[in-house]
């Protein structure tokens, strides 16, 4: 997985929560990495689940709900950093229809290695159903993710999951 | 001291917290300055490799332009050669006409008037079969066709046959004429003698051309290299200069343009000659003086040959042709009558066909020992002729091709389709009654 989600998730505990939560959680799951990340470099996803778990066991919030958040606050990160791909895009529904085609691709460009997450979109109408496929399971991060871009588009976006097989989850997005 | 120390720590803390900061802030604009070249570095990258993409496209095309050049050049040379061969054909076969009918014409009985201009038509048809030949040797060499002869010869008759070609020009001119041979040199040599008497029969007639008075100087002798022989042909003529020197081997060239006019020539035997020393493995080469008279050097490979003795008229031999049923192939009408009137000499009456086709028919009828069968023939041509009769349930006969062009493929052409022997045009008794000899030989056997 991309250092940039574990460093935004651990920038993230240290602003909502704080400094010495960040190095408790690193304590409780006293991560391979030591848990010194760099967004360029590539860590072992288990490592987030063993911090998020920690979190989630020091703050009460349940983990997915933790993980949701942290969705939400990682759009905004990608939206500042990388601004261009938000350019002459008019809504949530095309941001995210061209998540494989477009941003990934340019993951690619900067990290030939990546072993990125799938989002295979269909319009319905009013509905836009986005198939996440991964093996790290990290369906509800996706869910933050989406809900975090209609929230960067002032949309609300009304989300429904259902789990086809272990690593796929089917979104239904609809708008309000 | 208490709060002081509350303060101090404080203020630890706050330093301790902007260094991290600094730190933190390093690293994201480490990270960032990172995805930034990391994305330039893509960029160019994908350029070189449009770059190699296109470059290697263009090297492929360019690949193939070239192998269709030389497609169409090879194709070129095909077509030459072809043609080459076919004019080979086309010029000799009524030049053979003209020759052999003025032949015929002076065994009549002409009055002198008659018999002067008869002469006067063999003579220029001598001369013009010369300009002729030398056109087509120089074209059958550039174009890598002449293959030399690798058979055995005695040099002193080539040379005594060479001496007495000329010896009418020498007295008229009233030039006198020395010949040496070295005593070293062997009986018999192998080589083409074909080739070694035309390379001394254009540097006898051209030193017998430029020279008016004085003598003309032939040497023949070893050389301390083991099968390479030299030859000379010394005048007293007017010399060529030094600067004239230099071209003299150069196709199209004569030693000034005037030559042309005063002497005649093509100005192609001295480049034929030195190729053909080149083919031979021997060079050519000629020291001159102004007004004082030039020598021409030139070397060949000839190993010694065995003695093999040369096919003579002999009446023995004469008589057992007699019983000979022969089969004449040819089209053409004058070359018919001069094939016929040869063969009338060895004491043979042959039967004609005038084609393939005919042909057939005569062979259905009656069984032949020899077929002399010309190669190009409408209907029917002699290799598709020969074909059918080697399929045919008949006593075989011997065939002999008779070309007009000698080139190697021909001959292959000839004995694949079943052929047992061929014969350049244009022929003569002597090479018809070798052929014949041949023959008789095998059957002998």
């Amino acid at each position: 997985m991309k250092g940039m989600v574990f460093t935004e998730f651990l920038d993230m505990v240290e602003a909502k929560f704080s400094a010495d939560m960040v190095d408790d959680i690193l304590d409780d799951a006293n991560p391979a990495s030591g848990g010194a990340y760099t967004a360029v470099g590539t860590y072992d996803h288990e490592e987030l689940v063993s911090m998020v778990i920690a979190l989630s066991k020091r703050t009460g919030i349940a983990a997915p709900d933790l993980i949701k958040v942290f969705g939400r606050h990682l759009f905004t990160v990608f939206a500042n950093n990388y601004r261009q791909f938000f350019d002459h895009v008019p809504d949530a529904f095309t941001f995210l229809s061209g998540i494989d085609d477009v941003i990934h691709a340019e993951v690619y460009k900067l990290y030939p290695d990546a072993n990125l997450p799938s989002f295979h979109c269909e319009r319905d109408g009013n509905i836009l159903y986005m198939t996440y496929h991964s093996f790290r399971h990290f369906a509800d991060l996706a869910e933050g993710l989406i809900v975090g871009t209609g929230e960067y588009f002032g949309e609300t976006l009304a989300v429904e999951r259902e789990e086809l097989d272990a690593d796929t989850t089917r979104f239904a997005i609809s708008k309000l | 001291m208490n709060s002081s120390l509350q303060v101090d720590a404080i203020a630890l803390q706050e330093r301790l917290q902007q260094r991290l900061e600094r730190e933190r802030k390093a690293r994201k604009e480490a990270e960032q300055l990172l995805e930034q070249k990391s994305l330039e570095l893509y960029n160019s990258n994908v350029k070189l490799r449009t770059l190699a993409d296109n470059l290697e496209l263009m090297v492929s095309k360019r690949t193939q332009e070239l192998a269709e050049a030389l497609k169409q050049a090879q194709a070129a040379t095909v077509a030459k050669s072809e043609f080459l061969a076919m004019m080979s054909h086309e010029i000799r076969t009524p030049m053979n006409g003209v020759l052999g009918m003025t032949d015929i014409l002076l065994d009549t009985a002409l009055n002198d008037e008659q018999e002067g201009y008869a002469r006067i038509i063999k003579n220029c048809s001598e001369t013009l079969l010369v300009v002729i030949n030398d056109i087509l040797d120089f074209s059958k060499i550039e174009a890598g066709k002449l293959e030399l002869e690798q058979i055995a010869f005695k040099p002193r008759l080539m040379l005594e046959e060479l001496l007495a070609i000329f010896q009418a020009q020498i007295q008229e001119k009233g030039l006198s004429l020395n010949s040496v041979v070295d005593p070293q040199l062997p009986e018999t040599l192998m080589g083409d003698p074909t080739r070694l008497r035309q390379i001394f029969f254009n540097l006898l007639s051209n030193a017998i051309k430029f020279t008016k008075s004085g003598q003309i100087d032939v040497h023949l002798q070893t050389t301390a290299t083991p099968n390479i022989i030299q030859a000379s042909v010394k005048d007293t003529g007017i010399g060529i200069a030094p600067k004239a020197q230099k071209k003299l081997f150069t196709a199209f060239s004569q030693s000034d343009a005037s030559t042309t006019r005063h002497y005649g020539g093509t100005g192609l035997g001295l480049a034929i000659c030195a190729r053909l020393t080149a083919l031979m493995d021997g060079r050519i080469w000629l020291e001159s003086a102004e007004n004082k008279g030039s020598c021409f050097f030139f070397t060949f490979n000839a190993p010694t040959g065995e003695a093999e003795l040369k096919p003579e008229l002999s009446e023995e031999l004469l008589e057992s042709f007699h019983d000979l049923q022969l089969l004449l192939v040819e089209d053409h009408p004058i070359n018919r009558i001069i094939a016929t009137k040869i063969i009338a000499k060895l004491g043979i009456s042959p039967d004609i066909a005038i084609d393939g086709l005919q042909a057939l028919e005569q062979i259905k009828q009656k069984d032949y020992d020899i077929i002399l069968m010309d190669m190009q023939m409408p209907n029917m041509d002699g290799v598709t002729t020969t074909r059918y009769i080697r399929a045919m349930d008949i006593k075989q006969p011997y065939i002999i091709a008779l070309t007009a062009n000698a080139f190697s493929e021909d001959q292959q052409a000839c004995s694949d389709a079943g052929m047992n022997d061929f014969l350049s045009k244009p022929f003569n008794v002597e090479k018809i009654f070798a052929k014949l000899k041949a023959y008789k030989q095998i059957m002998g056997n």
